[in-house]
């Protein structure tokens, strides 16, 4: 359903942003939009190279209120420096065949992508640097974290150019991103996550056990999440999953129970862990990656002990 | 196999049918929808988790769709049962059906359409409407044989039951009324048998319809009878439908069926047969009330001849229901027969009940007598001396002013001993006033004549020879004479004895049992013209007193003549024993009295005072008589002077534990009131015959001569004449009974004339004079001959009425003369069994189904048992169970159906998987089907 023109999500819908062929065009609209509809700007980071003065406006923390001036000329005005990279940001996106299944606007893989190039450009727009990493049963693309705008476009190309095609080894790309990634930073994972839970909790548990901040988004399809088929109905299994034909109807509510317990486990593994996880279906609105970014951002902030 | 089924190619049909939701399934199967699919895990780990409970859900919901195929399958095909043929739909049905035609089927109803009908009508439609219609739809051969119970040995055969022959059955059957005449329901299934088996060919099957109305007395009578026919045409394999038509229709819930109120005249009976020209006839007319109902002022017009001018109207003021009322009333008849119309001799009396009932039967609403009117009756006399006969010492000298002066009517005939050995049968009766001794001829011919109906009066005197009676007469019981005699009459008893007895107060003639009042040699002693029992017995006892006899025979009372119910003893005279005789045993019983037990202590003032008394009594020498009057006041149960002490002495009587004593007590009291035997009176064969024994003269006694004593003599002989004529009137014929009749071969030609004569004011009550009624000739019938005798078997009384024989007796050839051929007749009158048809009382479900094992009950307002005649196979859609299974199989099917159909349940997500119905309640987006 089209939004009215007045609301900012608008831009977020993934049915309009389905329609945008480029992906760095998408993050640009998808984080522009984003941004548009907030009131303050949080995102200045910590540096120690002034910038300027700014005359203080209401809602403006205080703490960046420069008292010398206030004593001089009795007026309040904010100290701004200038900007620095303080975060380096991996998305790791997920390109097993199973993220090919999509019934909506997008499948699996395009929303992982969508959502990753909106994460770049918005980390890129900070100035902080933003990597990728793309795997299935190996790692198939490793681009180094940057800060450089163009970065974000070298991202979104390696997105474009990946195809989901074979099974996945989330394990090993952990391991591979671990050691490849020496210092701490974020990493970001898109991904269905459909695969044996132990080598993914090993493998997010070996990134937490590198102090590095894990995000996980979890995309499912709303199809995979309700299961509304009816009819007898061949299963064809991607990932070299065997067929199977049955009622669907008659399934679902085992079908239900069981994806039931594989959200509680993969949640409560992710909690565990100390992960931030989020399931996110398809058909939600883009700001639900985005704004769980800037959350898990500004939390860090106000708790630089988990740090 | 295929008989199993009314339609088996559709049940092979049905068969492949069960087949189709295998069919769907497996097409089912194989169009299927392809998707490529991720989460194959949860799928496949569903499937492995649900997959026992959906294959069992899947199998029950395929076998619930075969079975409701499998069940509509054998309703199309109509399945019969697992032993549908059961050996009967392929053979020949042979149908009797039994129409009660019985008086009581005559009960008459307004039925649902307002018109007047009655159980007969309901019996032929049953037949015509119900029972012909079905079996003409059975597809085997099935034959009809109509009995009429009534005439069971006609039955009207209609071969094949089809349209043709249903409309001749209702053509015989417009003829076919209410039959006057009972028939026996045994006897007809006995004929009805016979006649199944008399159909053609070894496999027929037998079944047996009884239309009837099913009465209580009916079954009452015969129901061991009926019992052991039903019992033995089961046996035979006959099924036996009993169909009530009765109304009101009886219903399955009520064990006993309601009846309609009926009155009936169940007797009206002339005191005698043979009766004197103008002289007043007692008739007594008994009605009885089969209703719950009294009625009040009830008018019963009596006619002679069928003119009620000549007969009267009698009236009873109440009959309370459920009761028997009787009524006397008399009429004197004039006519007698001529040389032109020597029947006229006989008149027809007929007694019908005014208006007409709401309900019941009518037929017994009217009932006949027939007597036979002559000039004057000859009575035969025979007296021991005819020598003296006109002397006034004489025995027949003061009977003989009775019966030719005071009472009119008779023809006093006075004969000799020789005359006994003669044809008797002309006289009304026949006095025998002391005769020596009687020949063995006359002995036979006696007997012969008392057998027949006709009556001898014994007056026993000086000259009687006891040997002679008790060797030819009383024969040990076996003869006509009620008792035997001793071998001396009582001794002279002295003239001083005499006057003392003569002026005593006492009765010198008793009646030997109160309960005697209601015998009929001396209820109409007792009771006035209405037939009422008169309040005081002093009208005639008053004059017992004064009668003094000097002698008799004193025959003894302890005898085998007391075990004989034909005996009884009628009066006696009173104990004139001396007060000493008893004194021992009164005392010794006056002991046994329990007065001073603490029990009786509200007894015992009274019992203390009668005590008392009586103990002084027996001792002094007061007459016996006084002592027994004490006795009756203690015993309290002949007579009442209604003290109030009275009720309380009846209560000390009747207190079980005192049963011994007051049967000792009542033996004392008759040993100390009643002597010597006075009169006897015996019935023998249809006739009777009584004895009194001291003479009718002046002989031994002043009963006739002396008055006032003499007043209850002519009564009392008045009395005595009409019993022993009264015999044959005690018949009490119904129609259809066989009449016997045994005529000397010698004297009487074998060829009888036959009439009948009735009057049916049912028809409707002629206008002005009463027109003269005519016998109807029954033409001649000629007698079977047994040894020397003509035996006359009358069957044919079908209506009520009198019924008139004219035989021809030979004369003996007398001297210079030739023998001649003079006609005698005789009447008999047939009514309706009005005592048993009358009682319309239903007999209830369970005795008709206990006493008729295997037999089938059903109600004519119930017609829906008639199918079974149709004699299609039964097939299970006729049984409604087979439609609920089915419902329930539906109903089932269309839950689990609907069950497994899974549609989603609002609250399936909650339930199965709350964290995605967290998510998708949270986002507000609801996700779309697919499928």
């Amino acid at each position: 359903m089209a939004k009215s023109d007045d609301d900012p999500r608008r831009f977020l819908d993934p049915r309009v942003i389905s329609k945008i062929s480029q992906l760095d065009l998408r993050a640009k609209q998808a984080v522009a939009g984003f941004i548009s509809g907030m009131h303050k700007s949080p995102f200045f980071g910590q540096s120690v190279a002034f910038v300027q003065h700014r005359e203080y406006v209401p809602g403006d923390d205080i703490r960046h209120i420069d008292w010398k001036v206030w004593s001089r000329s009795d007026r309040f005005y904010l100290k701004q420096f200038e900007a620095e990279t303080n975060l380096r940001c991996t998305l790791v996106v997920d390109t097993s065949e199973s993220m090919l299944y999509g019934n909506g606007a997008m499948n699996k893989y395009e929303y992982a992508c969508t959502g990753a190039a909106c994460l770049a450009y918005l980390t890129a727009k900070q100035q902080d640097s933003v990597g990728l990493v793309t795997y299935g049963v190996d790692i198939n693309q490793v681009l180094p974290a940057r800060s450089a705008m163009h970065h974000v476009d070298a991202i979104s190309r390696s997105l474009d150019l990946s195809k989901p095609r074979e099974k996945t080894d989330v394990y090993k790309a952990m391991q591979r991103i671990a050691e490849h990634t020496p210092s701490r930073g974020l990493v970001v994972l898109f991904s269905d996550l459909l695969a044996d839970r132990e080598p993914i909790f090993k493998g997010l548990e070996m990134l937490r056990h590198r102090r590095h901040d894990v995000m996980v988004f979890h995309i499912m399809d709303d199809d995979e999440l309700t299961f509304p088929f009816g009819g007898m109905t061949r299963f064809e299994g991607m990932e070299e999953l065997p067929n199977l034909l049955c009622d669907p109807k008659a399934l679902r509510e085992g079908y239900l129970e069981v994806l039931e317990e594989y959200l509680t486990e993969v949640r409560r593994g992710c909690t565990r862990m100390g992960v931030d996880y989020s399931l996110v279906r398809t058909s939600d609105y883009l700001d639900v990656i985005l704004s769980q970014f800037l959350h898990k951002r500004m939390s860090n902030k106000a708790s630089p002990a988990r740090r | 196999m295929l008989e199993m089924f009314l339609n088996p190619w559709s049940m092979a049909a049905g068969a492949g049918l069960v087949s189709v939701p295998i069919i769907i399934h497996l097409i089912n199967r194989m169009r299927f929808k392809r998707i490529r699919w991720a989460a194959m895990e949860f799928v496949i780990k569903a499937q492995k988790r649900m997959k026992r409970k959906l294959i069992f859900q899947q199998l029950l919901l395929l076998f619930l769709r075969c079975l409701m195929i499998f069940l509509l399958g054998l309703l199309v095909g109509r399945f019969l049962g697992l032993n549908p043929l059961d050996g009967r739909e392929s053979r020949t049905t042979a149908h009797v059906v039994i129409l009660d035609d019985s008086p009581s089927m005559g009960d008459t109803f307004r039925g649902e359409d307002g018109q007047m009908s009655d159980a007969f009508a309901m019996a032929k439609k049953v037949l015509t409407e119900q029972i012909a219609p079905a079996a003409s739809q059975a597809t085997t051969v099935q034959t009809l044989d109509l009995m009429i119970l009534s005439d069971p040995e006609n039955p009207k055969s209609f071969e094949r039951i089809n349209n043709t022959s249903i409309d001749a059955v209702s053509t015989y059957l417009n003829s076919v009324t209410v039959s006057p005449v009972r028939g026996s329901l045994v006897e007809a299934l006995g004929k009805a048998k016979k006649t199944l088996d008399e159909q053609p060919g070894t496999e027929v099957t037998q079944v047996i319809h009884v239309l009837s109305d099913f009465r209580s007395v009916d079954w009452e009578l015969e129901a061991d009878k009926i019992k052991t026919t039903i019992a033995d045409l089961t046996t035979a394999r006959v099924k036996v439908h009993f169909v009530d038509v009765a109304h009101p229709y009886r219903k399955d819930e009520k064990q006993s069926p309601l009846y309609h109120d009926n009155i009936s005249i169940i007797e009206l009976k002339p005191a005698k047969l043979v009766t004197a020209r103008y002289e007043p006839l007692e008739f007594a007319l008994v009605v009885r009330n089969n209703g719950a109902t009294e009625l009040k002022d009830v008018r019963f017009p009596i006619s002679v001849n069928g003119d009620d001018a000549k007969g009267l109207s009698v009236q009873f003021s109440t009959i309370p229901g459920n009761s028997v009322e009787k009524i006397n009333f008399s009429i004197a008849l004039d006519r007698i027969g001529t040389p032109e119309n020597p029947l006229d001799r006989f008149s027809l009396v007929t007694a019908r009940m005014e208006g007409t009932e709401p309900g019941g039967i009518a037929i017994d609403n009217v009932r006949h007598a027939v007597v036979e009117v002559r000039e004057r009756l000859p009575m035969l006399v025979v007296d021991g001396r005819p020598a003296d006969r006109e002397k006034k010492e004489s025995d027949s000298f003061y009977l003989q002013r009775v019966f030719s002066d005071t009472i009119g009517g008779f023809r006093w005939v006075p004969g000799t001993v020789r005359d006994l050995e003669s044809d008797l049968r002309q006289y009304t009766c026949i006095l025998m006033l002391n005769v020596p001794t009687v020949s063995e001829a006359a002995v036979k011919n006696l007997e012969a004549y008392v057998r027949d109906g006709g009556g001898v009066g014994f007056f026993l005197g000086p000259d009687v020879k006891p040997a002679d009676y008790n060797r030819l007469l009383y024969n040990e019981g076996k003869g006509i004479f009620p008792v035997p005699l001793p071998d001396q009459p009582s001794d002279v008893i002295p003239d001083d004895v005499m006057i003392i007895r003569r002026f005593s107060p006492t009765k010198k003639i008793l009646l030997r049992d109160p309960a005697l009042k209601e015998h009929p040699a001396v209820a109409p002693l007792y009771t006035d013209e209405r037939g009422y029992r008169v309040k005081s017995n002093d009208e005639l006892e008053k004059f017992f007193p004064f009668i003094s006899i000097a002698r008799y025979w004193p025959v003894k009372r302890l005898g085998a003549w007391r075990d004989d119910p034909t005996v009884k003893e009628l009066f006696c005279m009173p104990n004139e024993s001396q007060m000493g005789t008893y004194d021992k045993t009164v005392i010794d019983f006056l002991n046994k009295l329990p007065i001073d037990e603490p029990k009786y202590a509200k007894y015992k003032p009274q019992l203390d005072e009668l005590k008392t008394k009586i103990r002084s009594k027996a001792l002094s020498t007061d007459p016996l008589y006084e002592l027994a009057a004490l006795f009756d006041q203690l015993l309290v149960d002949q007579r009442s002077d209604g003290r109030p002490e009275d009720a309380l002495l009846r209560e000390f009587w009747s207190l079980p534990e005192i049963g011994d004593l007051k049967t000792e007590a009542m033996r004392l009291r008759d040993l100390v009131k009643y002597g010597d035997p006075f009169s006897f009176v015996k019935t023998f064969g249809r006739g009777r015959v009584s004895l009194i024994t001291t003479t009718a003269g002046e002989t031994w006694n002043d009963w006739a001569s002396l008055p006032p004593g003499n007043a209850c003599f002519q009564p009392m002989m008045r009395e005595l004449e009409r019993y022993l004529s009264g015999g044959t009137a005690e018949d009490n014929r119904s129609v259809g009974e066989p009449l016997r009749l045994e005529l000397e071969s010698a004297r009487y030609r074998a060829g009888v004339n036959r009439s009948f004569i009735t009057f049916d004011p049912l028809k409707g009550l002629p206008q002005g004079a009463a027109p003269e009624l005519k016998p109807e000739d029954l033409k001649e019938q000629v007698m079977t001959t047994e040894g020397e005798n003509h035996l006359l078997e009358f069957k044919d009384s079908r209506k009520p009425g009198g019924y008139y024989f004219t035989f021809t007796q030979i004369k003996a050839q007398t001297a210079g003369g030739e023998a001649s051929e003079v006609p005698e007749y005789v009447g008999h009158v047939f009514n309706v069994d009005a005592k048993h048809e009358g009682d319309l009382r239903r007999v209830s479900r369970d005795d008709i189904l206990t006493n008729s094992p295997g037999a089938e009950l059903h109600s004519a307002g119930d017609p829906g048992w008639v199918d079974s005649l149709k004699n299609k196979k039964t097939d299970w859609t006729e049984a409604g169970w087979i439609f609920l299974v089915l419902l329930l199989v539906l109903i089932f099917e269309g839950a689990l159906a609907v069950k497994l159909s899974h549609h989603t349940a609002p609250g399936t997500m909650d339930h199965a998987a709350p964290t995605v119905a967290a998510m998708l309640n949270r986002t507000g987006a609801t996700p779309a089907a697919n499928g």
